[in-house]
């Protein structure tokens, strides 16, 4: 492995480590109020979304269904795999037809 | 998954409570299968990054270093566009930084359950934090079980899917695949998306969640990086508190306004 490689994966290494753990490290030295308890609660599901959406977005008219098959199916029947497997096999069904 | 909740269990208070929680093999193992579904996702979101790396110059080695101890698709991903020999190192150090300022918030929201396990294993399970093992922890923790092992054991089976797809990545590579064309692409969406679908909790969580993404796809559009993340995501919290202060929603909400 190229030394200038190593330095650079160690370096994103430590800044990951530091952020999984930098969260649960901090909340731990505050006594948070009820208030901020339930905005960190909330942000863990609004910051998925926010990761997400712009995904599903670029992935046109095709993705948008795929998504909400995806999310119908997930929903209704708590099966994560049968919704992502039905969710792609959607999506490349509705790419032949939709571009 | 192999155990359905059951609503009874369903504790009303939400997260934050005061069960004690524990950390065991079981819980470990539980963990790792009820994480098994949703690994062949990973596998082909492993293989894309493979694909990746091996296009901008990376040895497999390299690579497969990467995925096991950065363990970050979308801060690979994000890095493999700023590639080059020698790295911009301060760039792709600080994009993995801002792609993974939310795992700071998913670790806040496991404070309370993490807080009762030993700080060794504590955080040990948390340098396997990922976005599918917190969300289906949620889920978890929700049906009123505390066994923080759940979350190490989820992450233990996406490292491995993450690693091996990698690697995988790279024989595939020789044959110049266009991930498109099996909607490999869509997979780490999909789950995504099933993920979401997972930790809804209802009604009130709509206006900060449609906000939120709305607010994300216009970011994406307009700003260059992964800013649109933190701001989607300020956005939907802003809109949440707005709503509980409308809406003096449930037993908190008077008392907190102000």
């Amino acid at each position: 492995m190229r030394s200038e490689v190593a330095i650079a994966i160690a370096g994103m290494a430590l800044v990951m480590y530091l952020t999984r753990i930098g969260g649960f490290w901090l909340v731990g030295r505050l006594t948070p109020t009820p208030r901020i308890t339930r905005i960190i609660e909330q942000l863990g599901g609004v910051t998925l979304v926010a990761l997400t959406a712009p995904a599903v977005v670029n992935a046109g008219t095709p993705g948008i269904i795929a998504a909400v098959v995806a999310a119908l199916t997930a929903w209704r029947t708590g099966n994560l795999l049968v919704a992502m497997l039905l969710a792609m096999g959607v999506i490349r069904v509705l790419r032949q037809f939709l571009v | 998954m192999p155990e359905t909740t059951s609503e009874e269990q369903a504790t009303a208070g939400g997260v934050m409570d005061d069960a004690p929680a524990t950390f065991t093999l079981a819980g470990v193992r539980f963990g790792f299968l009820t994480m098994l579904p949703l690994t062949p996702g990973n596998f082909a979101y492993g293989l894309v990054f493979g694909v990746l790396a091996g296009n901008v110059g990376l040895s497999p080695t390299e690579a497969v270093v990467m995925s096991g101890l950065v363990y970050s698709g979308a801060g690979q991903v994000a890095a493999m566009d700023l590639w080059a020999i020698p790295p911009p190192l301060l760039t792709i150090w600080l994009t993995t930084a801002l792609v993974s300022l939310r795992y700071l918030v998913l670790g806040a929201a496991l404070q309370p359950w993490l807080s009762k396990i030993r700080p060794l294993q504590a955080y040990g399970t948390l340098a396997l934090l990922a976005d599918q093992t917190w969300a289906l922890g949620l889920m978890e923790y929700r049906a009123g079980r505390r066994d923080a092992g759940f979350l190490l054991g989820g992450g233990i089976a996406l490292i491995i899917t993450w690693v091996t797809g990698t690697a995988g990545g790279f024989l595939l590579g020789n044959l110049a695949p266009d991930p498109a064309a099996w909607s490999l692409d869509f997979a780490p969406t999909a789950i995504f998306v099933a993920l979401i679908a997972g930790i809804w909790r209802g009604k009130h969580d709509a206006i900060p969640w449609l906000v939120a993404a709305l607010v994300a796809i216009a970011a994406h559009q307009l700003l260059a990086g992964p800013w649109y993340v933190p701001l989607g995501a300020a956005a939907g919290v802003v809109a949440g508190q707005f709503m509980e202060r409308v809406n003096g929603t449930e037993n908190l909400g008077a008392q907190d306004a102000q």
